[in-house]
């Protein structure tokens, strides 16, 4: 796995990867400081994606080999066609829940629950598949690094969920053109860079999952059933700290918790968002363990010690 | 070409490959012997870095399989036991996926190799077909296809020819065979005959270890105590009984009926060749000698009797 990342090359890849990435996170942060310009900051965060992509790509020649296969399969499971019918009828009636604020922003924060559901079943079989079939033995007996398998099936998962993302636009056309006052546009960019990053978070958390496990179903419910907890986590706990005047051991321990727990709910880290407000560190929060999540499915891809 | 040595495998309790060391030398058609369950497969997806060793070291070309083997993955190509295949993926699809993965540029290239690998493999026809969908014999073929995509130094075949019937196992032992000629092969089988058919050199792998290597003739000198002579001639049957038991060398002489002749069947100590001297004696004796056939050990009797020996 390191074999790439330790010739040459690799390193001025590397090197570029983190030369652009420092220069969108000050862009973007310049932005959120002074102007709170968040259709600016989700063109940025998306040429800088694609930037970095594209850069990957010419580190790893087979990743886009791979990420064209996963796209390929999307299409022709049955299970993506069901999650991407339920998933736009789940967002056209929050949509229609919230149609008299002539906002999306409610809409994005409840589609995060419809996200907990629909997103593990995309990524189930990602790997859990490969292992069940066998695939698995070709696939890692190519000359293919771990680092390309997973980073490219993460990357195929991403474009389908842009792909069942796309016709929500036609709700946004819905906005301009009916409502009066028209849609803040802050709001709309603010709501759709966050969806983005939240299902990135939750696709290469999905991948993990189906990296450990032996069924795709086992893979599905456990990721389904953790993010609906986190959710609601977020839902019912109280939006400020337990307050108490004397700091004792029980309410220092129980304000520990609440961080704790207010850390983990995603939605917390959501919410902004959906209000149209753009705030850096949030960025960094999904992305990072987006990161995280990709590394530990690599990690377990590379110890692949099973019969 | 391949060099294992000392390679240990467990899997829990069980220890599926055990001090196994060998040798490929370049340009051979190596047959890796073994009943079910010996450590085949193991060993091999350990030289195609699917899965390290416990302990021991192995090198393929001239990489080690443990520190650099994308390196190695690059120079093989595996067709693995079931032959696992996407099955929702045209086999042209397929192809093109693999020779894609395999660092086969540009297009153009690809499709013409593709194409090649197709044709070699006799997989034209169904090329527009989903691999789901097809026979066992088809998905073997698709299979060799894939690991003869990209023209590797070393094939590594875990059981090419099973399921396969009579005539695309010759098929696919005139593909090997000419495949020997330009890389190193290494192919699992039980199937013995082919192993003499095909091999230039065997290596027999019993509980997880190297039970013995060499070429077939040489199995056959170092693994066969005795040889068989059969024969046939006219004349007083019980006498020629008493002249064949009173040779020396002879050990055993049994009689018996076969399609209404009787046929003796004369088992001999070492390798001595008695049949000079069976002619002789009975041509004194004025007995015409109607077949006369020396039977020497097989490679299956040679297998039977080195992997059954520790039971």
């Amino acid at each position: 796995m390191w074999e790439f990342w330790t010739s040459r090359r690799g390193k001025m890849v590397t090197l570029g990867i983190l030369v652009l990435w420092v220069a969108a996170g000050c862009v973007a942060y310049a932005w959120t400081a002074f102007g709170k310009k968040p259709l600016v900051i989700l063109a940025d965060f998306l040429v800088a994606l694609a930037l970095m992509i594209a850069l990957a790509g010419l580190a790893m020649r087979n990743l886009f080999a791979i990420t064209r296969r996963e796209i390929g399969s999307f299409f022709l499971s049955p299970v993506a066609w069901v999650v991407m019918a339920v998933f736009l009828v789940a967002f056209g009636a929050i949509f229609y829940q919230f149609l008299e604020f002539a906002s999306m922003g409610p809409t994005f924060y409840f589609l995060s629950i419809v996200m907990a559901f629909t997103v593990p079943m995309l990524t189930m079989r990602q790997i859990a598949e490969e292992r069940k079939t066998g695939t698995i033995e070709v696939l890692t007996t190519a000359p293919v690094t771990d680092v390309e398998l997973v980073l490219g099936k993460f990357l195929g998962a991403a474009v389908f969920f842009l792909f069942i993302l796309l016709p929500t636009a036609a709700y946004v056309w819905i906005l301009y053109r009916f409502s009066s006052i028209g849609p803040d546009k802050w709001m709309l960019a603010s709501g759709y860079l966050g969806t983005l990053l939240l299902g990135a978070f939750m696709l290469s958390y999905g991948l993990f999952l189906s990296s450990i496990s032996r069924e795709q179903i086992v893979a599905a419910v456990v990721g389904s059933m953790s993010l609906f907890l986190l959710w609601l986590l977020g839902y019912f706990l109280p939006m400020n700290p337990p307050a108490s005047l004397t700091a004792t051991f029980w309410s220092e321990v129980q304000a520990a918790f609440y961080h704790l727990g207010s850390f983990l709910a995603f939605t917390r880290h959501l919410e902004p968002f959906s209000r149209g407000e753009v705030d850096s560190g949030e960025i960094v929060f999904f992305l990072s363990f987006a990161a995280f999540f990709l590394f530990l499915a690599v990690a377990t891809v590379s110890t692949r010690k099973w019969r | 070409m391949i060099q294992a040595k000392n390679l240990v495998k467990t899997f829990g309790e069980t220890l599926a490959v055990d001090h196994a060391s060998f040798h490929v030398s370049e340009g051979q058609i190596v047959g890796f012997l073994g009943p079910n369950g010996a450590g085949k497969t193991t060993t091999l997806r350990i030289l195609t870095c699917f899965m390290p060793a416990n302990e021991g070291t192995a090198t393929v070309g001239s990489y080690d399989v443990h520190d650099e083997p994308v390196a190695v993955r690059r120079i093989i190509g595996y067709l693995p036991e079931n032959v696992p295949l996407y099955a929702e993926m045209k086999v042209r699809e397929y192809l093109a996926y693999r020779a894609r993965l395999k660092g086969i540029r540009p297009r153009r290239e690809r499709q013409r190799r593709v194409g090649e690998a197709m044709g070699r493999c006799r997989v034209t026809e169904v090329e527009r077909k989903q691999c789901g969908q097809l026979s066992k014999g088809y998905r073997q073929r698709v299979g060799l296809a894939d690991a003869l995509i990209h023209d590797p130094k070393i094939l590594i075949l875990d059981e090419p020819t099973i399921g396969l019937d009579p005539n695309q196992i010759r098929e696919t032992r005139r593909i090997i065979k000419e495949l020997g000629s330009k890389h190193t092969v290494l192919l699992s089988t039980h199937i013995l005959p082919e192993v003499e058919m095909i091999c230039d050199h065997v290596i027999i792998i019993h509980e997880g270890k190297i039970a013995a290597t060499g070429t077939p003739a040489e199995l056959k000198q170092k693994y066969s105590r005795t040889s068989d002579i059969l024969l046939e001639a006219e004349g007083p049957q019980d006498r020629i009984e008493q002249t064949l038991v009173a040779i020396d060398g002879v050990t055993s002489v049994k009689r018996r009926m076969e399609e209404g002749r009787s046929v003796f069947r004369i088992e001999t100590r070492g390798q001595a060749d008695l049949r000079s001297v069976i002619s002789k004696r009975l041509a004194e004796k004025g007995w015409p000698v109607l077949e006369l056939h020396r039977r020497t050990a097989t490679l299956e009797d040679i297998f039977v009797s080195i992997t059954m020996r520790e039971e």
